[in-house]
């Protein structure tokens, strides 16, 4: 299963001098804007949750571009690009729905209390124990790794690096950038980050689009399951990408981002305008993956979107496009490094090794640990070979540890045991890592679906269990784990009441 | 036009046209983020909360501020 190295495309279409000057005007740019915003920063507060002083525009801005990355950018295409329109109804339709309930059911939840992370809500409810195991989930979640993968395809597509080369510079970049800036440093940036990838798709698109002969002309080329909602995938696969959906409920990013939120209207706000936002992003994604494919380019998927633009565009917007691509990218780097970083430091080091740590140290270790964050991205970049099962490999740990114990924390006004938060968080950790080494070492890749998938035979027939459902055991185990503890589970001290309203 | 043209339309105006005003609208609020004063409800937005269970951490587990 490991990544590299990836075939090489050929290329048709290499940066001119013009589009080399904007693109290096941009990363210029950005690092200078986010040294001089992080001059501002005077604690950790500041530093992780920008002191709780973002705007409605701002947290659309940031919420905008971090949470849709690369793996968005390429993982939509790569899914129109082989399968149709599926790739919005199922795999990103799911999110906005979740985003919704988000806005509704958590936002005054979380901030009626004065959380600063995930494994915060999960401490105030169970203890340190399930704090460390939703924070070690939290961690492998936020690691950057499909925006590194993102950044090694564009270098590879436009200026002819090896992907293996291009992870690791994109990685070098991204890391400088994140130290140097917190969360308002880096939602700054963010917001000509934002401007940035949307105006650039959208132009992209149009001229993209008409080269291959206009919107229209794509249910003439295309097999008509390209424009069934449901694709050809099996309905178990449909069924595990809505219920990554769920990864939203419990999304440290979103979590980060509601908690450094000037007010509760002002998260709502930005959800609200987000979710539009997002819509038209992941359509014209998947469009541009179509497009692809009706255009007879025969390239490795994930290059699709990225082949079919490159090749189109004119040489000063090729430029902004690929700053666009690098924003796409960076705006979701340096958030997750700054997230996986405080989940090291401040979620489990603080609490558990040293508890008077002192803010200077803080940020200091945090910094240490975006550093330690970074390397492990870039060596799990290399290993997987497909950005949307990359995806929902992640995904389904943080789901599978976190969802059942965090909900139950936030919605059940009973008192919550000890022991039914660790159990619940340690069984979900434990089947989606035991489903997934299971599968990768009993199965065989599938050529047809680009995944690991294992034969089993039982009951007269054969199934096929693919990778991606280890959510799907995990959940149910995760809540059989959590109502064996609530039931089993010795009573807690005064401490314990249910969490928050 | 077709409905897979008009939405697509529709998409990309909302990409272009929707970014650029939320920037601007960015670029008028920049102030009130830089000058704010933190957060408009502190420390918690309700009142009766912060009061029943400690801070997350645990015992002797200061929150860094």
């Amino acid at each position: 299963m490991i990544a590299w190295p990836l075939p090489s495309i050929p290329r048709r279409h290499a940066l001119t001098a013009l589009d080399s000057a904007i693109t290096l005007a941009y990363l210029a740019g950005m690092l200078a804007l986010g040294y001089a915003v992080s001059r501002s920063i005077t604690g950790f507060r500041d530093y992780f949750v920008a002191g709780g002083r973002m705007t409605t525009p701002l947290l659309v801005c940031t919420l905008v571009s971090t949470y849709y990355g690369l793996d968005v950018l390429l993982g939509g295409s790569e899914v129109g690009y082989v399968d149709g329109v599926v790739g919005w109804f199922w795999y990103a339709r799911p999110y906005y729905v979740g985003l919704i309930l988000t806005a509704v059911l958590l936002v005054s939840r979380l901030r009626s209390r004065d959380f600063l992370s995930l494994p915060d809500v999960a401490d105030a409810a169970y203890g340190k124990g399930t704090r460390a195991v939703v924070a070690v989930a939290s961690f492998l979640y936020s690691l950057p790794v499909f925006a590194l993968m993102g950044m090694g395809v564009l270098l590879d597509v436009v200026l002819g690096i090896p992907f293996v080369w291009g992870v690791a510079l994109g990685a070098l970049v991204s890391l400088v950038y994140t130290l140097m800036g917190g969360l308002l440093a880096d939602a700054f940036t963010d917001t000509v980050q934002f401007t940035l990838m949307c105006v650039t798709l959208g132009v992209a698109a149009v001229l993209a689009l008409d080269a291959v002969g206009g919107v229209d002309t794509l249910p003439a080329v295309l097999p008509e399951s390209y424009f069934n909602p449901r694709g050809t995938y099996p309905t178990a696969v449909l069924l595990v990408f809505a219920t990554a959906a769920l990864s939203v409920f419990v999304e440290p990013g979103i979590y980060q981002r509601i908690f450094a939120a000037r007010s509760r209207q002002a998260i709502f706000g930005a959800l609200a305008i987000g979710v539009v936002l997002w819509g038209a992003y992941d359509w014209i994604t998947t469009l541009l993956g179509m497009a692809a494919k009706a255009s007879g380019l025969e390239v490795e998927p994930r290059y699709a979107l990225l082949t079919l633009v490159v090749d189109t565009l004119p040489p000063g917007l090729t430029g902004l496009f690929v700053a666009g691509v690098i924003a796409t990218g960076m705006s979701t780097v340096d958030s997750y490094l700054l997230i996986a970083g405080g989940n090291l430091s401040y979620d489990l080091y603080r609490p558990l090794v040293n508890p008077r740590i002192h803010d200077a140290g803080l940020l200091r270790l945090t910094r240490w640990a975006i550093t330690l964050a970074c390397a492990v991205s870039v060596v799990l970049a290399l290993f997987f070979t497909s950005m949307v099962s990359a995806w929902v490999f992640v995904a389904a740990v943080l789901v599978g540890t976190a969802f059942v114990p965090v909900s139950a924390a936030l919605f059940l006004r009973r008192p919550l045991k000890a022991a039914a938060g660790l159990a619940s968080s340690l069984v979900g950790l434990s089947t989606v890592t035991a489903v997934y080494v299971t599968v990768n070492v009993k199965g065989a890749e599938s050529e047809e679906w680009g995944t690991m998938i294992w034969t089993v035979e039982a009951v007269g027939r054969s199934w096929e269990i693919w990778q991606e459902y280890a959510v799907l055991f995990a959940l149910p185990a995760s809540l059989a784990a959590f109502l064996a503890g609530q039931l089993l589970g010795p009573e807690r001290a005064a401490r314990a009441r249910g969490g928050a309203r | 036009m077709s409905p897979l043209a008009m939405v697509t339309w529709a998409a990309v105006v909302v990409l272009v046209v929707g970014s650029v005003a939320i920037f601007i609208w960015f670029l008028f609020d920049v102030g009130s983020v830089l000058h704010g004063e933190g957060p408009a409800v502190a420390p918690t937005e309700d009142p009766e909360a912060g009061s029943e269970v400690d801070p997350p951490g645990g015992e002797g587990n200061e929150r860094a501020t």
